[in-house]
């Protein structure tokens, strides 16, 4: 019945015409591993596109609902994290494989069979594509800044660079319109563009031919694709999906926290297959940047599309080709250097911040906040306890002529939060109700009156204004006690955050009231305990081991503040999230932190389909059934030849 | 010194395992094996080498395992007879390992043409691992439930230093003895390139592709043709059977190990959250005998979506007292119903379903009668647990 159905079906359709086609080549030379590498890359692209394809059942592109999506289908979808982490990985390896296979290629001269080189170039082109576009679509902080980065350098492009980031971003802006094209230039676009060319190079090969080795006399010895050079394919496939099988349980992806263009505290740097161009386009300032940003991409493109038309010597022979091997280690080697430097590198938002140094100098220095800050230091009611200039109050100490000299900006907006945190008798109010930026403000003012006098020119000191009585206190919000347990927790606590973010903006934020590591135990007089909670171990009614129960627990208290009981308490937890002194974004952050100090995981896998080292254990053991049955037939073709 | 003997000393011994059994790989490639002394001597030898190579291979898994999945060896050693039953096998193997290795050492003592081939690096190793072994015996004697307690102390320092991130401080409270055997065990791995341990590499894997052998016997009688030099007859295809043995194999793993998660994480119920009480209003105005429906607004979370949603639910005040809170959402294929003032019933437009005031189906096609919710009434007003249930069927099942 089954063969009746099956020759119905060839009788109709050429399955063996196809087969034969695919599987019968006769290969110039034996077969070797170092063929394989073209086909672990197809290999791979299969891989990345069913695993594409399965996330797009949960996955939604909409700048509100990405990176959350996401997060669910990996934390609560059986094996999406095994689907995802793949997918990174795999996205990782096809750029390293397609490498390889370039290095090789170039290595046997193969590049000689022009037309299959010139569409290997279009499928590295699309590939590195693939890697933007892809590493976007989370919605993350890394891949939002990367298509931000990648969109603006389209845009430096001379002439048609305006069109190419209108074309890309769907506006002028990184917004819905950039992710929904991100999300189909993608799937829709390059994911099918390099299908077909992946199939083009095949059929280009086919036809032309492969180069083989390079010994004349070694290409005299026919090998066959099927099933000779097919058995190392798929040995060397299976051992580099082994390795990502392996990377993806052991080594899987962080949480980079959701896209916020308010968070300052996060460098933003490309992937590390981008780094060379990040370190090169540094080269390029000012007036020259359009030069670098068009420039540096096209000569490594253009390289690699007149190789095979300025090397047209015959000669395959790398030991015979001197110059063609130099070149490839030049320009290997200076990828390489590129990216390591660009790995080193600060980047540019960790520059040192000099300012403190300048002023310790008795130098002026005019900072960007100053003049905002000089207003906030009079409406605040700074001056009734501190001079500027020789005016003001006498209560606290003179702040210009090099009080503050050694004194980083760190320090001084910790001050402001806790003046505790430096002088545990200090009677000056906190002012962490002041947001990031005003707190930086009120900083760069009080850096640039470190000189001894005025500079000429310069707006009088605001001590002269300081007749304002300070009974309210200062001017923020006071959050009565007994709204807290009823406010419901923010977006903040369906957003899972990064940890290592959450570190240094606890260590700016909240540092200076709840201690380093949220282990401080600050006193705050007035309040029945006397003391700043400690959030390591936090409070033992706020704690859960599922890590979502304890983000919103938090939460309640970063997004509303919360006022201590008792008379009058010096310090209160000021309402971070109501007064948007922090984005939800960065209180997520805050949160994972707060959660990982007390030992939860904010990515934990609350439904992984199965334990990920148990699922890793459980494909060894379908890899050493495979193996035991290759072991069979070998002992079976093994004890055939013997007996014959 | 903590930080020397469980982090330097591991790395250190490590770094010249690789970089040294590199170097002598290269270097001196015909010396990467056993050294085997088999043909000068083979009645001890056999007592020696099968107990030891049987024991010493399993127990080195049974360490290896713990690192690399925690959980997995926790689950097997979480039935008591079970977790009895691994530490008598590794004990049983500990021993045979040990009688092995002391048979190995008393024949290189006692027969003279193994002990001409002995090296003074040979020596070294034997002392080395017969100490290893023995701490490793007394351990398990004396230190009950070490194949459980491994796993909370020395091999979550073992992961650590191969994850880069060293915790000398999860050993160093351990007894010296099994410090002693986790020092050892890395004196042993940088002895690696300089002794015969190096034969762990040659097991022969590239078997799997090298090209076909012919193996005959090269002795006496060869040239009376006893014994076929094997011939082509065949040799291609059975090369050929096996290579696509490979082949399908192989991607028959990959397949398998990526298509079974595929398939569980499409076919994926998400269980709906938590019920809450919702308040839908006044229930001093409603009318006697009479259905009002009811819109009220509740937060719901499905998947990664929180926000406000619109429900409405008929709402019945009985002549005889009480209420009856019905679901909007038609028994038999889920289409919304509606009351009919003039008929006095419940009436569904999508097949016709008719129910009376009570919600008991008195023609249509539906299979069970209307679907009541949870409610309680507070200070006259109105909360109502919103739930959905299956419909086309008879029972009244949650989803």
């Amino acid at each position: 019945m089954l063969d009746r159905i099956w020759g119905w079906f060839t009788g109709r359709w050429p399955y063996y015409k196809v087969r034969d086609f695919l599987l019968e080549e006769e290969l110039p030379g034996p077969p070797s591993f170092a063929y394989t590498f073209g086909s672990t890359v197809l290999l791979i692209f299969a891989l990345q596109a069913a695993t594409g394809i399965a996330q797009l059942f949960y996955y939604v592109p909409a700048i509100d609902h990405a990176y959350n999506s996401l997060a669910f289908l990996r934390r609560q979808v059986p094996f999406g994290w095994l689907i995802h982490n793949l997918h990174y990985w795999g996205a990782n390896m096809m750029v390293i494989m397609v490498s390889l296979h370039m290095v090789q290629v170039y290595t046997w001269g193969a590049y000689k069979i022009q037309l299959t080189w010139l569409i290997g170039v279009v499928l590295l082109l699309a590939t590195m594509a693939m890697s933007v576009t892809g590493a976007t679509l989370p919605w993350g902080q890394g891949g939002y800044w990367a298509g931000e980065v990648s969109t603006s350098i389209a845009g430096e492009v001379p002439v048609v660079g305006g069109i190419l980031e209108t074309v890309m971003r769907g506006g002028h802006v990184m917004g819905q319109l950039a992710l929904s094209r991100f999300f189909v230039f993608h799937i829709g676009i390059f994911a099918p563009l390099l299908a077909l060319f992946i199939g083009a190079h095949i059929l280009s090969f086919r036809h032309s031919g492969i180069a083989g080795p390079w010994d004349p006399s070694k290409r005299a010895i026919k090998g066959r694709f099927w099933p000779d050079q097919a058995m190392k394919d798929v040995i060397m496939g299976s051992a580099v999906f082994f390795i990502m099988l392996t990377l993806s349980v052991y080594w899987p992806p962080g949480f980079g926290g959701a896209a916020d263009t308010l968070n300052t505290m996060y460098v933003p740097k490309p992937e590390w297959n981008f780094l060379f161009i990040y370190q090169a386009l540094k080269y390029f300032r000012g007036p020259m940047e359009p030069v670098g940003a068009a420039g540096v991409p096209a000569v490594l493109i253009g390289l690699l599309v007149l190789l095979p038309f300025i090397d047209k010597s015959p000669e395959r022979n790398p030991f015979k080709r001197p110059v063609a091997m130099a070149c490839l280690l030049v320009y290997a080697g200076v990828v390489i250097a590129f990216t390591i430097m660009g790995y080193l590198s600060p980047g540019f938002a960790q520059m040192p911040a000099a300012p403190a140094k300048k002023a310790a100098a008795g130098k002026v220095v005019e900072l960007p906040g100053a003049k905002k800050g000089g207003e906030l230091f009079r409406s605040q009611g700074c001056p009734l306890c501190h001079r500027i200039y020789g005016k003001g109050g006498t209560t606290g100490p003179q702040l210009s002529g090099g009080t503050l000299a050694g004194k980083s900006r760190v320090w001084v907006i910790a001050q402001l939060r806790n003046p505790k945190s430096h002088f545990p008798d200090s009677i000056m109010p906190s002012y962490a109700g002041l947001s990031g930026g005003d707190l930086n403000a009120l900083a760069d003012y009080l850096f640039s009156v470190q000189g001894g006098a005025p500079p000429p020119g310069a707006p009088p000191a605001p001590a002269a204004m300081a007749a304002r009585p300070m009974k309210a206190g200062p001017n923020i919000r006071v959050i009565p006690p007994e709204t807290i347990p009823e406010a419901p927790s923010g977006d903040a606590a369906f957003i899972v955050g990064n940890a290592e973010n959450g570190e240094e903006l606890f260590r700016q934020q909240c540092g200076s009231c709840h201690g380093a590591g949220g282990r401080g135990n600050m006193p705050n007089p007035g309040s029945l305990s006397g003391r700043i909670p400690a959030l390591e171990p936090i409070a033992r009614q706020l704690f859960s081991p599922q890590p979502d129960i304890f983000a919103r627990n938090v939460d309640k208290y970063i997004q509303h503040g919360a006022v201590p009981p008792g008379r009058a308490p010096a310090f209160y937890m000021p309402d971070f999230g109501d007064s948007w002194s922090l984005t939800q974004q960065e209180i997520a952050n805050i949160e994972a932190y707060v959660l990982r100090i007390n030992g939860v995981d904010r990515g934990k896998l609350l439904n992984p389909g199965m334990r990920p080292a148990d699922f890793f254990i459980a494909a060894i053991i379908v890899f050493m059934i495979a193996i035991s049955l290759i072991v069979l037939a070998g002992a079976r073709a093994g004890r055939g030849e013997k007996g014959s | 010194m903590a930080p020397v003997y469980f982090a330097v000393i591991p790395y250190a011994a490590m770094v010249i395992a690789v970089a040294g059994g590199i170097y002598r790989y290269f270097a001196d490639r015909f010396s990467y094996s056993s050294f085997s002394s088999q043909l000068l001597e083979d009645q001890t030898l056999f007592w020696g080498s099968v107990p030891w190579h049987y024991g010493i291979t399993i127990i080195l898994f049974a360490h290896v395992i713990p690192i690399f999945a925690p959980s997995l060896w926790v689950w097997l050693h979480s039935d008591p007879m079970r977790m009895l039953i691994f530490e008598l096998i590794g004990s049983a193997l500990g021993l045979l390992a040990i009688f092995g290795l002391l048979a190995l050492i008393l024949r290189r003592i006692l027969s003279r043409r193994a002990a001409a081939v002995t090296s003074v690096m040979d020596w070294v190793l034997l002392a080395g691992l017969l100490l290893q072994v023995s701490a490793g015996a007394y351990i398990t004697l004396f230190y009950r439930w070490g194949s459980m307690w491994y796993v909370y102390t020395a091999a979550p320092w073992l992961r650590s230093l191969f994850m880069f991130s060293p915790r000398p401080d999860l050993i160093t409270a351990l007894p010296w003895v099994v410090r002693f055997h986790a020092l050892n065990a890395f004196v042993l791995i940088g002895l690696f390139p300089f002794t015969r341990l190096v034969h762990i590499f040659t097991v022969p894997v590239s078997y799997l592709w090298r090209p076909y052998q012919v193996v005959i016997w090269n002795g006496p009688g060869r040239e009376a043709g006893a014994i076929g030099t094997g011939g082509n007859g065949g040799g291609v295809t059975r090369r050929g059977f096996f290579r696509k043995a490979v082949i399908w194999a192989l991607s028959g793993a990959a397949g398998i190990v990526t298509a079974v998660p595929a398939l569980r994480f499409i076919i994926n119920a998400q269980p709906l959250s938590g019920l809450v009480w919702s308040k839908v209003g006044d229930v001093g105005p409603l009318p006697v005998d009479s259905p009002v429906s009811m819109n009220f607004e509740m937060r719901s979370t499905e998947a990664y979506m929180h926000q406000m949603v619109l429900h409405d639910v008929w709402v019945v005040r009985r002549s005889a007292g009480g209420f009856a809170v019905f679901s909007p959402i038609c028994p038999h294929l889920g289409c919304h119903y509606k009351w009919d003032p003039e008929m006095a019933h419940f009436e569904c437009p999508c097949h016709g379903s008719v129910f009376t005031i009570d919600g008991r189906v008195i023609a249509g096609p539906a299979p069970r009668p209307l679907d009541t919710l949870p409610y309680r009434i507070e200070n006259g007003t109105l909360y109502v647990k919103w739930e959905r249930f299956q419909v086309g069927i008879p029972k009244k099942v949650r989803v």
